[in-house]
């Protein structure tokens, strides 16, 4: 499996399948949208293989994939709303799928909390906060993905830790 | 992994090779695949990750038009050797065994030409095909159909889909290029990736 001097897709998928599912399962409530973003995400991923450098951790480079797949369905969204009902294309899920995938939206509650809690601050900082806390990324990974610096990044995380815990004291 | 994941990861074996595929490496050299080419309001379905092509020869030794194996975890396995005559009787003995499935053949005169392209329809090389029937899948007002092509190397493309009732007699077949990935999604299918070619005009169509 896999080609000469990679790393196996199929690891990687095996190791990640779970934080790119919750990444979704935290910005989407129906297990199809969630279904169809995740399966976007690893055709997407399967496609520019290739151009993986190997100098972030194959997670953060799912998860920055991630982010492109959800800001184009986001802009999709709101450029042609019930477009993609028109146009068909959903995947179709067994009930054991629509049940797993609605579990795991579920157990992303806090995760959502969380977010939902740091929609006030600058979208760095939000970013960051999840990257980190949620997703698991190291400060320097989760700066790669961002586009910033990591003393940059975690300046943004010291203070958007700091918001929260002042607003949650409030 | 769970049922979704081990869902998603067959579908990307099957359509997109991911068995092959490592992070870094370059691009591997993967099976020659023929898109096959719905159109027309056709959903191609989850189920049509099973696509396959049943790589027959109708030249050798007169084989019969069909065959047709039930397994016992209800899955049905059939390897098509002459499709036009394979149809009607396939049909029919699909009937009678309660799959409610349809074999419609894909020509290129098909009239039916507004159909939709779905990058979820690509094929697999094999001998025989084995997929589910879709009864627990089935949405309201769809059909589940077996979208079958003779192609002229004498193999038998198959893909397995979902089409609005009543079920077309026929569906139009649409190659396309190489996917090029625009960033858009479509429920998980990648959309506008393809510039479609109908074969017989070669005149570019997107999808």
């Amino acid at each position: 499996m896999g080609g000469a001097g990679g790393l196996e897709f199929a690891t990687v998928y095996r190791e990640n399948i779970a934080p790119v599912t919750a990444f979704f399962a935290r910005r989407c409530r129906e297990p199809q949208q969630v279904a169809d973003l995740t399966s976007q995400t690893f055709v997407e991923a399967i496609r520019s293989a290739h151009t993986y450098t190997g100098r972030g951790t194959p997670r953060a480079w799912l998860i920055a994939i991630a982010r492109r797949v959800y800001a184009n369905h986001v802009a999709e969204q709101t450029l042609a709303a019930g477009l993609t009902d028109q146009l068909g294309g959903q995947l179709i899920l067994s009930h054991d799928d629509v049940e797993d995938l609605a579990a795991r939206i579920d157990a992303q509650r806090e995760g959502r909390q969380l977010l939902e809690r740091a929609a006030r601050l600058p979208g760095v900082e939000r970013e960051a906060i999840e990257l980190v806390h949620l997703v698991g990324l190291a400060p320097k990974e989760a700066a790669r993905v961002l586009g910033v610096s990591p003393n940059a990044l975690r300046v943004r995380l010291f203070r958007a830790r700091q918001r929260l815990q002042r607003e949650q004291r409030t | 992994m769970t049922s979704f994941d081990d869902s998603l990861w067959d579908r990307l074996m099957a359509e997109h090779d991911a068995h092959l595929v490592a992070l870094g490496a370059p691009a591997a050299e993967r099976p020659a695949r023929r898109p096959l080419l719905v159109g027309g309001g056709v959903a191609v379905t989850a189920a049509a990750t099973a696509a396959a092509v049943l790589a027959i020869n109708a030249a050798t030794s007169a084989p019969p038009a069909y065959a047709l194996t039930q397994n016992p975890d209800g899955s049905v396995s059939v390897t098509i050797n002459e499709l036009s005559a394979a149809i009607p009787s396939l049909n029919a003995q699909f009937a009678r065994m309660g799959i409610n499935e349809t074999v419609v053949p894909v020509t290129a005169d098909c009239p039916s030409r507004e159909f939709r392209l779905h990058a979820y329809a690509s094929l697999h090389m094999t001998d025989t095909w084995t997929f589910k029937p879709q009864d627990s899948v089935r949405t309201p007002g769809w059909k589940g159909v077996l979208a079958a092509e003779q192609l002229p190397s004498g193999e038998v493309a198959v893909a397995q889909m979902v089409v609005p009732d009543p079920i077309p007699s026929c569906l139009s077949n649409v190659a396309y290029s190489a996917p090029q990935l625009t960033g858009k999604t479509d429920h998980g299918v990648p959309m506008a990736t393809e510039t479609a070619v109908n074969p017989a005009t070669g005149a570019p169509r997107t999808p």
